[in-house]
């Protein structure tokens, strides 16, 4: 055996002492310093574990008191005893602590287990406390003395560094707020200024028409083409007054401005002094502006594969399959990778430094009032990467219920292949604010605790909570080659995921778009002709379902679905339906949506099913197709309820209401308010002898 | 037909290249899938659990 005692570096940091030579004469083995982070010492001990299981020598064993010794004996003798020689002692003194699983595999005869009870018992009065206790704190014991003789701490009772930033992150009063304003500031960076400039740029430039390199030549271009459109506007205004009345009444005439984001036309007031000046410029510019004759201008990929199908004189319905289905779709999703590295850099730096770990403590104490255990936040924690690790990472819940209840709930906080929809619907119709993805994460921690308040309340998920043992590791400044891989893995399988099934499925939904019946014959179809398509179709049939969330088109009820795929494949299918290719996707789901509405779609496609991997990786962790179809029905039904009540209370404020929706919603919230002030039949709170 | 070929040539080409690309993409998806390995497509190794659900490296 050899022991590889990690995190050296920080001890050293610290100035305390670890007497490595007397720790291996009490362990009888081979102790090695390493520190995992900074890959100190990682070789040596790989080569001393080579070492020692090549070496024969045995490695003595840790001894119990008297009365434990003495009844493992007798039930080595009478229960194990035909089983390998090195796994007898660890049978033994689980079959000592009465451990279910052990009991329940070895299946002892009710004679032999009455003879080994009473061998427990007897060890149990002489050392006054419960056979699981006692091992639990003669190991302790043990521990305690051989650390007494090994370690020699510098700052005795002082607080370490690590400790006074704990007592201000994990206060009871600051802890969750501190939480909040660190999540803000998370997505405040990815979403608005680092990552939402390089997703202008990818969307706007590198998907879109083209980009100034460098920038160089951009202000003075926009300055141009913005005079040049309010120019043309004023002129086009006038004109068309003039032919309709013969001339301006009072000198003054309207024109119409169109919104660039939201593609919504105004009406605005000139003169004919504005006319005057507004030919004067047209004059001076002359020709429309051409942003090749202000910088070295890269035309976007749209562009470039559009003039080289033309060249290669392709067929309009491959040109539109290439540029309208596939470069649409596809660079709709890949526009928004800048945004994902960012925030993937940030979580993995979060995680890295230790301050995740502290938030599983802190939600601890919040998730204990409400029947949960600080074991759930972990796989809520790995599901902001991907849903499928977090459903998977609910094996270390030992609890059944909470452990299923906590596969139902993961899939609520928004993974990496959620980002670029909640991005989308941020920038289309709330400005990209940051607040958006924050209350976005929020809402589905929120949906968690509240799921787990209501679901321990029903016989099926009714208990005690687990106990919640982690350890808190010192505050570290993490590697910059440790942060960067783990953005880089994640980054990589988005990019990777985009190429394959985003990319096929945008193949799908672009056949499924532009071809459909008109007449009763089977054709392709044009732009103005996919409310007949077979999408269309199939989308019509269902999108009824969702008119009480306020979005009941065929478009995003089509999206909805293909969300099922893969979650990315929201954004790829609006920007198929909504963008053709032309760019044009966030001023058309301005048009479509609004504010309520679009964030009724977004809570609606981030706490509905996950995708179909995920909705496996449930059908493999439950084990049971009533399960997985019993989450996959309360997922589906929470979001539906949720986005009701948004849709319709929303509405209510801005004096839209629907009286039949209205009843609905408030029935939902009296329903789910019912739930949470419910008292529990059992208790919640947990209590075990120490 | 050579010369409707003639004609057609680009977009018979391109079609090709892009049927080759779906084909491969939908081949090496199933392969993924028969490695046991997830068509999430999400690299999982920094998880303690992976080694569950990604069967082989």
């Amino acid at each position: 055996m050899v022991i590889a005692i990690n995190m050296m570096d920080v001890v050293r940091k610290n100035g305390d002492q670890i007497n490595v030579k007397e720790l291996s004469r009490e362990l009888g083995c081979k102790i090695v310093e390493i520190s995992a982070l900074k890959g100190d010492g990682v070789m040596e001990a790989a080569e001393a574990a080579v070492s020692a299981a090549k070496s024969t020598k045995t490695v003595p064993m840790h001894t119990f008191s008297g009365p434990v010794e003495h009844a493992l004996a007798h039930i080595e003798e009478a229960a194990v005893h035909t089983m390998p020689l090195e796994q007898q002692r660890w049978y033994a003194i689980k079959i000592f602590e009465r451990d279910d699983k052990v009991l329940e595999k070895l299946n002892i005869p009710a004679q032999v287990m009455s003879h080994i009870e009473e061998d427990i018992k007897a060890a149990e009065k002489e050392l006054d406390d419960d056979a699981e206790s006692i091992i639990t704190n003669e190991r302790y014991v043990y521990i305690a003395s051989i650390i007494k003789g090994c370690l020699k701490k510098k700052n005795v009772g002082k607080l370490s560094t690590s400790d006074k930033i704990d007592r201000v992150v994990t206060n009871r009063w600051l802890g969750l707020p501190i939480f909040a304003v660190v999540m803000f500031l998370v997505y405040y960076i990815s979403m608005v200024t680092v990552g939402s400039a390089a997703t202008d740029w990818a969307n706007d430039g590198l998907f879109g028409d083209g980009f100034h390199l460098f920038g160089i030549g951009s202000s003075a271009y926009t300055e141009a083409a913005d005079a040049y459109g309010e120019a043309s506007a004023i002129v086009d205004g006038y004109d068309a007054y003039v032919e309709a009345n013969g001339e301006p009444a009072d000198g003054t005439f309207t024109y119409e401005v169109e919104d660039e984001e939201t593609l919504a036309v105004t009406e605005e007031t000139a003169t004919t002094a504005d006319y005057e000046d507004a030919l004067k410029t047209l004059d001076e510019i002359g020709e429309e502006p051409d942003p090749a004759d202000y910088g070295v201008w890269v035309p976007g990929v749209p562009v470039l594969v559009g003039s080289a199908l033309e060249k290669a004189g392709a067929a309009d319905w491959l040109s539109g399959l290439i540029l309208d289905g596939i470069v649409a779709g596809v660079g709709a999703v890949l526009g928004f990778v800048p945004q994902m590295l960012v925030l993937f850099l940030l979580l993995a730096f979060l995680e890295a430094c230790g301050y995740m770990a502290r938030i599983a403590f802190v939600l601890d104490r919040v998730f204990r009032k409400f029947g949960l255990s600080g074991k759930s936040f972990i796989p809520m924690l790995i599901g902001t990467g991907c849903g499928i690790p977090g459903i998977m990472a609910s094996r270390t819940i030992e609890n059944e219920r909470d452990r299923r209840m906590t596969i139902m709930t993961t899939t609520f906080i928004p993974c990496g292949a959620k980002v670029p929809f909640i991005a989308m619907i941020a920038g289309a119709l709330f400005g990209g604010s940051a607040w958006v993805s924050t209350s976005a994460y929020f809402i589905g921690m929120a949906a968690i605790i509240i799921s787990g308040i209501m679901l321990k309340k029903t016989k099926m998920f009714a208990g005690d909570p687990a106990p919640f043992v982690m350890e808190l590791p010192a505050y570290h400044l993490p590697t910059v080659g440790n942060v960067l891989r783990s953005m880089w893995e994640r980054g990589w399988s988005f990019i990777k995921k985009a190429g394959t099934i985003i990319l096929l499925s945008t193949i799908f939904v672009w056949f499924t778009t532009y071809f459909g019946w008109v007449d009763g014959k089977f054709q392709m179809l044009s732009e103005e002709q996919i409310d007949s398509s077979i999408l269309a179709a199939v989308g019509g049939a269902i999108a009824w379902i969702f008119n009480p969330l306020g979005w009941g088109t065929w478009e995003a009820a089509v999206a909805s679905i293909t969300g099922l795929v893969a979650k990315e494949n929201i954004v790829g299918t609006l920007g198929i339906l909504y963008g053709g290719g032309d760019g044009t996707v966030y001023q058309t789901l301005a048009s479509v949506f609004t504010g309520i509405t679009g964030y009724s779609f977004l809570v609606f496609n981030l706490l509905c099913a996950p995708c179909f991997a995920a909705i496996g990786a449930i059908k493999r962790e439950m084990n049971s197709r009533k399960w997985t179809w019993f989450a996959i029905g309360y997922q589906c039904g929470f979001a539906y309820i949720v986005s009701l009540m948004i849709n319709q209370f929303g509405n209510l404020f801005t004096g839209h209401v629907n009286v039949i929706g209205l009843i609905f919603a408030v029935a939902a919230l009296a329903g789910i308010i019912y739930m949470l002030v419910k008292p529990y039949k059992e208790a919640n709170k947990l209590t075990a002898k120490v | 037909m050579l010369q409707w070929l003639a004609e057609n040539l680009g977009t018979i080409l391109i079609s090709a290249v892009l049927l080759a690309v779906t084909v491969s993409i939908c081949v090496y998806l199933i392969r993924q899938k028969q490695k046991g390995k997830s068509s999430c497509g999400c690299n999982c190794a920094h998880c303690a659990m992976h080694g569950q659900c990604h069967g082989k490296p």
